[in-house]
């Protein structure tokens, strides 16, 4: 994916591109409201990733000029300011997403893939992975073909997952991603454990590899097998 | 006691010391004077008596009321003016036939070559009598005066003392968190108005104040996730590099979730200043019950997770004016806070009604006072994991929306209850 992080802060704007990068995606920076206009102006873009609060400018006058261009970007915000006016006029203005700061690069990346998917995988919500199939429409696993019931949560994960194969996914943010702000992280990772171990037993027992690993108690890792 | 009727008070004592002393010296005033008259009235019947004797030449002439007269046969060394001695003496008196004090004048003549003693009385008023009309004119003069003190004191108080009571009245409306400086009118008294433009000052000062340190540390939590939020990615970009023992991914986790609690904490400050600041007071109507039903969906499983059992009792229709943001929160702390706080296997019980809201948790006894419970930063066990402002937060919330709320711990159930105003 072509995606564009439009951020004034240069150490921040690198972590996302890097964690971007390792993903296969072409990614690119500017740090401000001008240059971001060059840039869409100039060149297409899947994905652009906005800070609302730029030096020289406003980023929700990045998306009006993006929706003036007629290009079928897709943006998300990323905004430092928990403003709930900020998050609607955004998304008002055809934002895709909002993000709020700090976040953990895989929630980021995540809601990166449901964007994509949203756009593109038009009428075909169907994402593969070996022998594991999900079916993003209607909630549901097929592992060899034949379906396995999972709850809500354990496929919320288990997507969460897909998305960020090879990485190591801490347990904070699985928790952030599960519950959201609400649920005080440190309160759930008994509840994180819990999830993964019935995922796990669950693709098991259906005859699926086991791909989930634990990382020193520090979080977890879909391990893809090198074959 | 009002400042008027204290001050009266004292006055009223002061003059009855003054009328006290003022008495003494009355009775000493009339006294002399009654008595100085009483003299000159003698020495004037005294010239006519000897007139009377020097025209008639017999003393016969002049009766025996009040007056006696004597010969002397011995040549006196002062006759006439020189001679007189006044003093005091007691007479039968006619009619009330008891002793009276008496002035008595003495005096010598001559009268016909020979020399007489003329002694004249005449009734003085008593001491006794004095005193009686002094005392009798003073009480009722302090009477009179003290009741014009209280009844005037009140009626001044009323108009001298308004401007006081209208600062008064200001400065128990001041609300620091308004940051409204008290506004006071001009009074005609001087020391009112140094009063007023102290407190004018001192409020705006106050309030300046406040401003301040709140925008300090709102900036500061805010400012303070970009840095954080860099350290996080740093590290979580970190964690993905290959060559990373247990011991090296410990430190990482541990930077990790020091990290992640500060920015926790410094939203949750944000989110606590924001509250204070009234940025959530936009109010609709709230289906609470509704709000609350949708959050238990939430915290179902978890709650299961814990092996918690949860008994709940929901009025329905239960409508409330608030922002729903704010419900939410508050919700979602006190449904958290009855899951932290509770032993697995415990119990849960949430009631509902139209009037309040409340939710009861089996736990362990709290290790600090109750009445920290809703501090900032009392945490009962002063584990790293929790921030210790999810009740601060709660507790904000019911401040700004006007409910009451209140805790209890009772046989092993810890209850908050939040009653709502209507």
């Amino acid at each position: 994916m072509k995606i564009l992080v439009v951020e004034d802060n240069p150490e921040l704007a690198n972590n996302v591109v890097t964690y971007l990068k390792e993903e296969g995606n072409v990614c690119e920076w500017v740090p401000t409201y001008s240059e971001a206009i060059d840039k869409i102006v100039g060149f297409g873009y899947e994905m652009l990733i906005l800070d609302i609060m730029l030096p020289d400018g406003n980023g929700l006058d990045v998306i009006r000029e993006l929706k003036k261009q007629r290009t079928d970007s897709s943006v998300l915000i990323i905004s430092a300011k928990n403003s709930l006016d900020d998050k609607i006029l955004g998304l008002n203005l055809g934002a895709d997403d909002y993000l709020t700061k700090p976040f953990h690069l895989s929630e980021l990346h995540a809601r990166i893939k449901a964007i994509y998917r949203r756009k593109n995988l038009n009428g075909k919500q169907e994402l593969s992975f070996n022998e594991l199939t999900i079916n993003i429409e209607n909630h549901s696993l097929m592992v060899h073909n034949k379906p396995v019931d999972l709850t809500q949560k354990e496929f919320d994960l288990l997507l969460f997952f897909l998305t960020n194969k090879n990485r190591v996914i801490t347990k904070q943010s699985i928790a952030e991603h599960l519950w959201g702000d609400y649920v005080d992280a440190y309160d759930s990772f008994d509840f994180v454990y819990q999830h993964i171990k019935n995922l796990r037993k669950k693709i098991l027992s259906a005859g699926g590899a086991d791909y989930i690993r634990t990382v020193y108690g520090l979080g977890y890792k879909f391990m893809v097998p090198h074959s | 006691m009002k400042l008027l009727l204290r001050t009266s008070f004292y006055y009223i004592i002061i003059t009855f010391i003054v009328f006290s002393i003022g008495s003494v010296i009355l009775y000493n005033i009339f006294l002399n004077e009654i008595t100085k008259e009483t003299d000159l009235y003698l020495v004037e019947r005294f010239h006519t008596i000897i007139n009377t004797l020097d025209s008639a030449n017999s003393p016969s002439v002049i009766g025996r009321y009040k007056l006696q007269l004597d010969t002397l046969n011995y040549v006196p060394d002062k006759v006439g003016r020189e001679s007189f001695v006044f003093s005091d003496t007691m007479v039968m008196h006619q009619y009330l036939r008891r002793l009276e004090n008496n002035r008595k004048m003495t005096g010598v003549v001559m009268v016909n070559e020979s020399y007489m003693r003329l002694t004249l009385y005449d009734v003085i008023v008593e001491g006794d009598d004095i005193m009686d009309g002094v005392f009798n004119g003073l009480w009722r003069l302090f009477l009179f005066l003290g009741s014009v003190m209280v009844v005037s004191s009140f009626l001044i108080s009323r108009s001298i003392f308004k401007p006081f009571n209208r600062t008064l009245q200001q400065i128990r409306g001041f609300n620091i968190k308004e940051l409204r400086p008290i506004r006071l009118e001009r009074s005609h008294t001087n020391e009112f108005n140094l009063m007023n433009e102290f407190i004018e000052q001192m409020t705006e000062k106050i309030n300046q104040d406040y401003r301040n340190l709140k925008e300090f540390s709102e900036n500061a939590s805010h400012e303070m996730q970009t840095p954080l939020s860099i350290a996080k990615g740093k590290l979580e970009l970190l964690l993905q590099s290959n060559d990373l023992d247990e011991k090296k991914m410990n430190m990482i986790e541990s930077a990790y979730k020091s990290i992640d609690h500060i920015s926790k904490l410094g939203s949750s400050l944000t989110l606590l200043s924001r509250i204070e600041n009234l940025e959530f007071s936009e109010r609709q109507s709230c289906t609470f019950s509704d709000m609350l039903r949708k959050a238990l969906e939430d915290f179902e499983e978890l709650y299961k997770m814990k092996k918690i059992q949860v008994e709940v009792d929901l009025a329905e229709h239960v409508v409330v004016q608030n922002n729903p943001d704010l419900l939410k929160i508050l919700i979602n702390n006190l449904l958290n806070n009855a899951l932290r706080h509770n032993c697995t296997g415990g119990r849960i019980r949430i009631n509902l009604d139209q009037s309040r809201f409340t939710i009861t948790n089996t736990g362990e006894p709290l290790q600090i006072a109750p009445e920290l419970l809703f501090e900032r930063f009392k945490k009962d066990r002063q584990s790293g994991s929790s921030l210790g402002l999810g009740l601060a937060i709660v507790k904000k919330i019911c401040d700004v929306s006007g409910y009451d709320i209140g805790y209890d711990f009772k046989n092993g159930w810890h209850t908050v209850d939040v009653k709502f105003k209507n």
